[in-house]
């Protein structure tokens, strides 16, 4: 079996609130193989949102450690996991997060620009071809703020995907979508693990928690596998 | 900078246009203000530079005249140069000049108009000291009447080369006419008077001034410390050497020439004005980039998790901050150029200097670039740094378990208050946001302080026009070229010409007053006004006293207050007037603000004080015959002509032995042929007999002890060599005058006759070609009643003095203007700003049944607040800027630091209309948008 792309192992999350400590994670382990594809379930507030940001080293962990791909994520200073993050990780935000002031191929670009990944005459034409992998390629030169929901969040899937990173992550990625939206999105996120990258998402739907090999649920700060089905990916 | 970098900001300036357009138009006028205010400054500077040349200026200046003990001597000042250049090795140049009033007329104009004929002892085109360049033309040619005139003076009276002028010939009998021709324009930068002044060669000047010789005697030397240490000896040597009396002679250092120096001093406040207005704009940048960062601090987040590091957040918004200076940078220099040459012309006028030529200012233009780009980089360091700061996850969580929000004392505070909900969001939201609250409050201070600093200047300046336009109650003056009684004049005039509503007795003249020594010319000499007390002045235009305000029959004088505090004397105090050899001790009764310093003074008292009265003898030209006891000489009867003689003339004639008289002490002096012929010495008793004691007198009328008196001879004098041409015999023995009046039965005093009338128009406001129209009709009337006169336009001249200062306060008000224009759109921009990132607040208070007036209410609030704070900072700031204005600014003791309570209500006035402006603009395009438009925006 191979190494596995993202390890948390032991992962404590606390807060400091007016009310005391707060433990959101208590000793969170998991291991993540490139192909995989992973939803992690849970209640409001569960912490699946920080146990997402302690992988992608938004956030830092109280104890334990996460690892992904070779780096040791909770070790490494913040600066230098800028340009890091961008080529290793494509994040999926549950609320889009595109920026609003340049077209939705410009969204795209961007990140390829500041990972320099790709060639720069050949960014553009891999957004498009992003795009109408999607089926919005005619909306490539709008700005987000006219595009539906559904369609914004497939160019947030798309920008996630511009620098074909080996882990791409979502965080509740189809809450605001109707149910096309949402399945696109997940055959989206189902192809990107078949080309071999390890996906992450966190949800509530549960048709996708019906799709997706493999479910964890967050409850009381401890993850536990609920579902395995490789099978299911393929 | 990579492609994304780029469209990032071109996204950022594009879609949100409005702010974009507020804040360049913000940088534009900054820049604007930078370029045009230092460019003017600049060129007034270079232009005054190039003008007046140290190397030129003379540091010895002594201003000289003939006294009348020399009589009418034959000049030759050529000598008298030469003889100082030899005495004073150390001189590199010396140059004599004469500098008198003329009257000269258009052909076709009914009456003569004063101004100045300035004659060069050198050649004009190669004068030594301050020289002059010809504009046009030529320099006027030997026996052909041509002179050359000011261009200021040209440009004026719209006079070219080849016009011809009709000029009185004051130096000749009944003046005569004659024609002129200008047969060039000179620009003479050292002339203080360009505006009025001629130049006649210097044997030809006299014949139309009346007046031989020289003014003053100009000298250079090797440096400025030999002027110094030769100013005594230099005097001596002219009073020992030559004809002249040096009255005074000033030494100047060429190195600290006033103009330069008031012209830089002026300079520098345009560029304070200048950097201030652009440090408005920085802090509007700066508080803009701050809220740019705040507003699109889940942008951040998102770009950093795309893998933007901080380095390159500072090129995007870096890049923005540029691109808004680029924006307004590129307009602002292409209009500051021209704007700032236009200035430079204004000003030079006052600054008595002609910019004729377009100049750019390479210093301004690269200020205006690296502050309007630098000063948005630098103002968006600090908001960038603090908000690229912000970490992914703080910048996608705005609200979260940390949360803090209206927990604080303030926030109690405001929850408790008993306000409308909405206004206690606006309260609210102020707090929340106390760095851009902070931010607000600066840039408006700031632009609010200059603007109430500067306008209240302005005022000041206004208020002080308006003074002088009101110091005197008349319009015009005129002087009848020979003595005429006040009554017909004033019945001529009354009786003939329409739009006279009343003409007064008035006189004029200059008086030597004890103690001053004026700022201009270092003389102790100052022009008097002798007026109408009771319907010349009114109390509103004194500073300090009542004058004749409540006793039209009071005795003393109003001065100007650069007089006063000169001498450091007020009303109350006793200053000493001389004149005409006579001293006169006045009460100080009343203060004015006036440009000229001068006196005002009832007319007869000054008329009595210079001499101009009927009835009485007149010191020096009192001629008379007496009889000395036992006398033989070349009249019959023992008579001797006496002259009656004043101290001052006493003590300037050549005495052959002993000394001359003193008056209150008994003598006489004669001339030698009255000695011979009397057989008389020095220290010799002889009894004198005068008027009725003699034997032609009335012998019934004669009181001994009056008319007759035993007095020794204190001298033998050479009377004055035009005596000595004249039909008085030679033998003749002079007298103090008041003593030889008194012999004689005479009224010293007299009785006072005008030198001057004054002439009040019906119309209470008459600009100043209407007076000129009336002064036509004066002069038609005179002229048809064989009277020759000359005229004051009064409203001419308050005119020009408001002119002058009205070019500084139009250029400060145009300072006021940026600070104000900035301020506005700082306020604008940040309450937009509120606005656009609170639509997701106004929809949801709209979906819940808010009205729109309800929303503008909650910015309104919030605008207000803010300008009143602000206000509340600036007004004292305003004071004391106002202060520092007033004394940088080259007025003087003229304009003095008054802030103008005024300025107080109007900046409240103001700061609450550009609050409810700024605040009702953007919140009611807000609250015009629907639900759904404000709730789906990203």
């Amino acid at each position: 079996m191979n190494s596995p792309f993202v390890t948390c192992r032991n992962l404590v999350k606390n807060y400091e609130t007016p009310t005391g400590s707060l433990e959101v994670l208590k000793g969170v382990n998991l291991e993540i193989q490139s192909g995989d594809f992973v939803a992690i379930i849970g209640p409001s507030g569960a912490g699946k949102t920080t146990l997402l940001n302690m992988i992608t080293g938004v956030d830092k962990s109280t104890g334990g450690e996460v690892v992904v791909g070779d780096r040791r994520v909770t070790d490494t200073p913040q600066p230098q996991l800028v340009k890091w993050r961008a080529q290793t990780i494509g994040i999926v935000f549950q609320f889009f997060q595109l920026l609003p002031t340049i077209s939705v191929a410009d969204n795209i670009v961007f990140p390829m620009d500041y990972a320099n990944v790709h060639k720069p005459a050949q960014r553009r034409d891999y957004a498009l071809s992003l795009l109408a992998r999607l089926g919005i390629e005619d909306q490539a030169v709008k700005r987000p703020d006219m595009l539906s929901g559904g369609q914004q969040q497939r160019v947030a899937i798309a920008r996630a995907l511009a620098n074909e990173p080996p882990l791409i992550i979502g965080d509740e990625p189809t809450a605001n979508l109707d149910r096309m939206s949402t399945e696109n999105v997940f055959n989206i996120f189902r192809d990107a693990a078949a080309r071999g990258a390890a996906v992450i998402i966190t949800t509530y739907d549960r048709e996708i928690v019906a799709n997706v090999p493999r479910v964890y649920e967050l409850k009381h700060g401890v993850l536990h596998e609920v579902k395995s089905d490789r099978r299911a990916l393929a | 900078m990579n492609r994304s970098t780029f469209r990032k900001i071109w996204g950022d300036l594009w879609t949100r246009k409005s702010r974009t357009i507020l804040v360049s138009v913000s940088i534009f006028i900054g820049v604007l203000g930078v370029v045009t205010l230092i460019t003017a400054g600049d060129l007034l500077v270079r232009q005054l530079k190039a003008d007046v040349k140290e190397s030129e200026l003379p540091m010895l200046a002594a201003n000289v005249v003939v006294p009348p003990s020399e009589g009418d001597v034959t000049l030759d000042d050529a000598t008298y140069l030469d003889a100082l250049t030899e005495a004073f090795p150390d001189i590199t140049a010396i140059e004599g000049s004469s500098n008198n009033p003329f009257y000269w007329k258009l052909p076709d104009e009914g009456r003569f108009r004063e101004a100045r004929l300035f004659a060069y002892t050198d050649a004009m085109s190669d004068k030594p000291v301050e020289p002059m360049r010809l504009v046009e033309g030529d320099y006027p040619q030997p026996g052909q009447h041509q002179l050359v005139v000011e261009q200021r003076m040209a440009d004026d009276f719209d006079l070219s080369v080849g016009d011809a002028i009709d000029v009185r010939m004051l130096g000749e009998d009944e003046f005569p006419t004659e024609t002129w021709t200008i047969s060039g324009i000179v620009f003479h930068a050292y002339n203080q008077l360009s505006d009025q002044s001629m130049y006649a060669l210097y044997d030809e000047a006299p014949a139309a001034t009346g007046v031989s010789g020289l003014s003053t005697i100009s000298a250079r030397f090797d440096d400025f410390a030999q002027a110094e240490a030769n100013k005594d000896a230099f005097q001596t040597f002219v009073n020992d050497n030559t004809p002249y009396s040096a009255l005074i002679v000033q030494a100047t250092d060429p190195a600290d020439n006033a103009a330069i120096q008031s012209s830089e001093d002026f300079a520098l406040i345009l560029s304070v004005l200048a950097i201030v207005s652009m440090l408005v704009s920085g802090f509007l940048v700066l508080n803009v980039i701050n809220n740019l960062v705040t507003e699109q601090r889940r942008q951040i987040g998102v770009m950093k998790s795309l893998g933007t590091t901080r380095g390159e957040m500072f090129v995007i918004y870096g890049g923005i901050a540029v691109s808004y200076g680029l924006i307004g940078v590129i307009p602002g220099v292409l209009l500051g150029i021209p704007l700032g040459y236009e200035m430079a012309v204004l000003i030079g006028d006052f600054a008595n200097t002609l910019i004729d030529t377009f100049a750019v200012s390479t210093t301004a233009i690269a200020l205006g670039i690296v502050l309007g780009l630098a000063v948005p980089v630098i103002s968006a360091v600090i908001p960038v740094y603090i908000g690229t700061r912000v970490s992914i996850l703080d910048a996608m969580t705005d609200l979260g378990i940390g949360g803090g929000y209206n927990v604080g004392l303030l926030n109690r505070t405001i929850k408790a208050l008993p306000v409308p909900l909405n206004i206690k969001q606006s309260l609210n939201n102020l707090t929340q946001k106390k760095a851009r609250l902070a931010l607000t409050v600066i840039t408006l201070t700031l632009a609010l302080s200059a603007f109430m600093g500067v306008s209240a200047v302005f005022v000041q300046i206004n208020s002080v026009l308006q003074d002088i336009l009101d110091t005197f109650g008349y319009q015009i003056i005129f002087q009848t070229t020979q003595s005429q009684e006040f009554e017909p004049i004033q019945t001529l005039l009354m009786d003939n010409i329409d739009g006279i509503a009343e003409v007064y007795p008035g006189s004029g003249g200059i008086v030597q007053l004890e103690g001053y020594i004026s700022e201009s010319n270092q003389s102790s000499q100052m022009l008097v006004q002798g007026i109408v007390p009771e319907t010349a002045m009114t109390d509103s235009t004194l500073v300090e006293g009542t004058a004749w305000e409540n006793d039209p029959e009071r005795e003393g004088i109003v001065l100007t207050n650069e007089i006063t505090n000169s001498i450091g004397k007020g009303v109350g105090d006793t200053v000493t007037l001389i004149a005409n050899g006579q001293r006169l001790e006045q009460e100080i009764i009343g203060v004015v603000n006036y440009p000229i310093p001068m006196g005002i003074m009832p007319w007869e008292d000054l008329s009595r004080l210079t001499g101009f009265t009927l009835g009485a003898p007149t010191p020096n030209q009192y001629f008379t015959g007496v009889q000395i006891d036992d006398y033989s000489g070349t009249l019959p009867g023992g008579a001797i002509t006496a002259w009656g003689v004043d101290s001052q003339a006493a003590g300037f004639v050549t005495m052959l032995d002993g000394s001359p008289i003193t008056p209150g002490q008994p003598g006489v002096m004669l001339t030698q042929a009255a000695a011979d012929a009397g057989g008389y010495a020095v220290g010799d008793t002889i009894t004198v007999r005068a008027g009725d004691c003699m034997a032609t007198g009335d012998p019934d009328a004669a009181d001994p002890a009056v008319c007759t008196a035993t007095v020794p001879i204190t001298g033998i004098f050479m009377p004055p060599s035009q005596m000595a041409s004249s039909q008085i015999p030679q033998d003749m023995m002079a007298i103090y005058w008041e003593d030889l009046a008194t012999m004689e039965g005479l009224n010293l005093n007299g009785e006072p006759v005008p030198n001057a009338f004054f002439v009040l128009t019906q119309a209470a406001d008459p600009t100043a070609r209407e007076v000129d129209g009336l002064i036509e009709n004066v002069n038609d009337l005179l002229v048809d009643n064989g009277i020759t006169a000359s005229y004051t336009n009064m409203v001419e001249i308050a005119d020009q003095a408001s002119d002058a200062i009205l070019s500084i306060g139009i250029v400060l008000n145009m300072a006021s203007f940026i600070m104000a224009a900035v301020g506005a759109i700082g306020l604008i921009t940040t309450l937009s700003i509120a606005v656009f990132e609170r639509q997701k607040e106004i929809g949801v208070m709209r979906s819940v049944g808010a009205k729109s007036p309800t929303i503008i209410m909650q910015f309104l609030v919030e605008g207000l607040l803010v300008g009143i704070i602000a206000w509340i900072i600036a007004a004292p700031v305003s004071v004391g800027l106002a202060w520092g204005i007033t004394e940088i600014l080259p007025f003087g003791e003229f304009i003095q630091f008054d802030y103008p309570p005024v300025m107080l209500p109007v900046g409240f006035v103001g700061i609450l209309i550009i609050a409810t402006i700024s605040s009702v603009w953007p919140s009611v395009s807000a609250a015009r948008k629907t639900v759904s438009d404000i709730l789906r925006y990203q």
